[in-house]
């Protein structure tokens, strides 16, 4: 049943506000014997992105425009048995979209939508764009190590010009840097950060220029060898601009030494409902009478059911960057309910990996646009010790 | 001391994108706005955990580290062992000596304001006196008052309502809920947009969604209708240079209860009419469209369209009689009509003001109610409320 074809042949609507995007990875998971599980992808589109759009509040003709695009993938098209007798199917073209903040454009199919005619000349419409945009990334994140695909050297330094003091950034590589007030530069082997404060920066390479931060930098603080990824080499597969994300770029420091994952420094909502399964197993000798043991080394791990709301614009995009650039199967550390957390040299400590931290790894994640600077990811955080 | 006198507030209203406007003979005028609004709230966000003392180079945390007499001291914030956290995003501000409260009586206090952003590992504390510690335990659960960040969770809507007098002027193009501005209009409907002022202060996304009038024998016709008003307001006081000049302090013609007509009131077996209330509204759904941008228009978000859902008009006729089996009619799938032929007085030496018919407003639909009334001045009076559905 088909709506008239219409001449609309580049999809440029909006949905409405409450429009959410979903991330699924698909994974191969390789259990042990030993309750020990391995997670791979199970492919360079392993990383899934499903949007669910509702437009809202359609005029005849929009409405009109719309199904007809999504109809159009559709249209009787003959087909025929080829030489081999396998049945000639046609390809469901893909087609490019601009989805909400933070996406970038990519190509999606249309292989579920709804229509609902309310009253004269109001029309919605629900629609399920599924991306099949390849899960690599041109040039992955840096997991804590330097990448020299998107990443620069730098340095920072305090000038004085007839007693006038600035801040100089020595760009020490062969790659442009972009720099804004979204941008936090760190100093090296600590916890020192810098806000840029500045509309738009450009650090040409090997080149060295003023820079204006927001607190200013004093004699002490120079430093050379800062690490910084604000470059437009750094790529995503999904969101826009990934270069206005800054985080801390260095290995993660605990007290006996650096971590070899990154952290996930954004808090979860203070409501947080923990489910404890731990894993076991039960003897099968008889019906009547159960044993119950422990099922491998870690039998408590946790899964997090996590929702990060009423988020702006920027964290939100951070936290959908770092999932993504996570794959869905990537570790990484983040911080437990803190009455969760024991010191590993507490004698209390009853899981030997885990300390206040532990390292999870997130498969599915859901973005829901609410309204402007005002979102909300939920994800699952699958504990996952290294 | 000398009385303030009362100002005389101009309500202009337009059609966006049209060249025309006008000031509205009201006779009083409110706006309202609001949002829906959400406090951020993260887990341990008002927890202050102390990890190690300094810049982070070193996250072994020193129980022997004695604080000093307004000393201020860098501390990195984190659980015990680090990796350090940074301060919840929740938080907006933390106030410079806001107090920190740890177990046992200790405290500490922030050196300097914080506006957190997501990168704050670091800050510096005090104490006001010397010569203590805090152990790993205690240095885990400093509590502190911050001021939290709030979110809007629906667009900025409000109301418009405004008292005033129709005219040929205003009635067609700002307050008919069933007409059109452009009759050649398709669809049929009137969707546009009404921006305007009120004072100094401007609005640009206005839908009417209501309204009413009523007349009487010997008096004026005054009505009221209310607006749904979407995005900020702006203040320009060069908005009404031109209002005692406009059309508003010329003469102003206004509907009157003696030279206006019911017509078809034998429908409901009246003889006379005694008075006549009309009431339209309209059911609005705005449609906002999510931004691809990080970037918020300087009015807010408007929405692209208003849509019009369910029209109903209501229209009760008071009269001298009553059919008695005018309830009936709506079990005889009957309908019934009357229509309110509103006119000004048309005196004749104010010809440019007097228009004569200025609008009929029709109800065709069923009686939904009926009503005698009676007291100790007057007659027995029936009244029947009439309704209809629309679009």
């Amino acid at each position: 049943m088909d709506l008239r074809n219409t001449e609309y042949n580049n999809l440029d609507m909006q949905p409405a506000f409450g429009s959410s995007a979903s991330f699924t990875s698909l994974n191969h998971s390789v259990q042990y014997g030993d309750n020990y599980s391995q997670v791979l992808p199970q492919g360079i589109n392993s990383l899934i992105m499903t949007l669910n759009l509702n437009f809202e509040e359609l005029i005849d003709t929009q409405s009109h425009d719309l199904i007809s695009f999504f109809q159009k993938q559709f249209y009787y098209e003959p087909q025929q048995y080829n030489i081999e007798g396998h049945f000639d199917n046609k390809r469901i073209p893909a087609f490019n979209y601009q989805p909400f903040y933070p996406y970038k454009v990519n190509p999606f199919n249309c292989l579920n939508y709804t229509h609902e005619k309310s009253y004269y000349d109001v029309n919605s419409i629900k629609a399920t764009l599924t991306s099949t945009a390849a899960s690599i990334l041109k040039s992955v994140e840096p997991n804590v190590h330097f990448n020299d695909n998107i990443e620069t050297r730098y340095a920072l330094s305090e000038v004085g010009y007839g007693g006038n003091f600035s801040t100089e950034f020595a760009n020490n590589s062969n790659k442009d840097v972009n720099l804004s007030d979204k941008n936090v530069l760190y100093k090296p082997d600590s916890y020192k950060s810098f806000p840029v404060h500045s509309s738009s920066l450009q650090f040409n390479n090997n080149s060295t220029n003023f820079i204006s931060l927001l607190d200013p930098l004093n004699e002490f603080e120079d430093y050379e060898n800062g690490r910084n990824s604000n470059t437009l080499y750094r790529n995503s597969i999904f969101i826009n601009k990934p270069q206005e994300c800054s985080y801390y770029p260095y290995p993660p420091l605990t007290n006996a030494g650096h971590l070899d994952v990154r952290m996930f420094d954004f808090r979860a909502d203070d409501i947080i409902s923990i489910n404890h399964s731990p894993k076991y197993q039960k003897s099968n000798l008889s019906e009547v009478y159960a044993k119950y043991n422990k099922y491998g080394f870690n039998p408590n791990l946790t899964n997090l059911n996590v929702t990060f709301s009423a988020r702006s614009n920027l964290e939100a995009k951070r936290i959908l960057l770092f999932l993504e650039s996570h794959l869905g199967y990537k570790k990484f550390g983040f911080h437990i309910q803190k009455d969760y957390g024991v010191e590993i040299s507490n004698d209390n400590n009853t899981t030997p990996h885990r300390r206040n931290m532990s390292y999870f790894y997130c498969p599915e994640w859901t973005h829901n646009f609410i309204y402007f600077n005002n979102h909300t990811i939920t994800a699952t955080f699958i504990e996952s010790p290294r | 001391m000398k009385l303030k006198p009362y100002d005389d507030v101009p309500l202009f209203l337009s059609i966006e994108g049209s060249n025309t406007g006008e000031y509205i003979f009201a006779e009083s005028a409110s706006l309202t706005l609001s949002q829906g609004i959400k406090a951020s709230r993260q887990l341990d966000d008002n927890i202050l955990q102390i990890c190690a003392y300094g810049d982070g180079s070193n996250m072994f945390f020193d129980e022997t580290f004695t604080f000093e007499e307004g000393v201020d001291q860098l501390v990195v914030m984190g659980p015990i062992g680090g990796p350090p956290r940074p301060i919840s995003s929740s938080i907006n501000k933390i106030e410079k000596d806001s107090k920190i409260t740890f177990p046992n009586g200790k405290n500490l206090f922030f050196s300097e304001e914080v506006n957190p952003g997501g990168h704050d590992f670091l800050t510096k504390v005090y104490a006001k006196s010397g010569g203590w510690s805090l152990t790993e335990e205690e240095a885990q659960n400093g509590y502190f008052e911050p001021s939290f960040n709030y979110v809007a969770d629906s667009p900025i809507k409000g109301t418009l309502d405004v008292d005033f007098y129709v005219n040929e002027g205003n009635l067609p193009h700002f307050f008919s809920i069933t007409g059109l501005v452009n009759p050649t209009e398709f669809p049929p409907i009137n969707n546009d947009r009404v921006t305007g002022f009120l004072g100094d202060f401007a609005f640009y996304g206005a839908y009417l969604t209501q309204f009413e009038f009523s007349i009487s024998p010997n008096s004026i016709s005054q009505a009221k209708a209310s607006f749904d008003i979407y995005g900020n307001l702006t203040k320009d006081e060069s908005l009404s240079l031109n209002y005692y000049s406009s059309d508003l302090y010329q003469q102003q013609s206004i509907p009157h209860g003696e030279t206006s007509k019911l017509v078809g009131l034998s429908s409901i077996g009246f003889n006379y009419g005694l008075g006549f209330s009309y009431s339209a509204s309209i059911s609005r759904y705005p449609k906002y469209e999510v931004p691809t941008g990080d970037y918020i228009p300087e009015i807010g978000f408007l929405p692209t369209r208003a849509s019009k859902r369910q029209t109903n008009v209501s229209v009760t006729v008071e009269g001298d009689n009553l059919d008695p089996s005018v309830l009936h009619k709506v079990m005889n799938q009957e309908n019934v009509e009357v229509v309110c032929e509103l006119r000004d007085l048309s005196y004749d030496n104010y010809r440019n003001n007097s228009a004569g018919l200025l609008s009929s407003f029709h109800c065709n639909g069923a009686v939904e109610s009926e009503s005698l009334n009676v007291n100790s001045k007057g007659y027995l009076n029936g009244s029947v409320t009439i309704s209809q559905v629309l679009q």
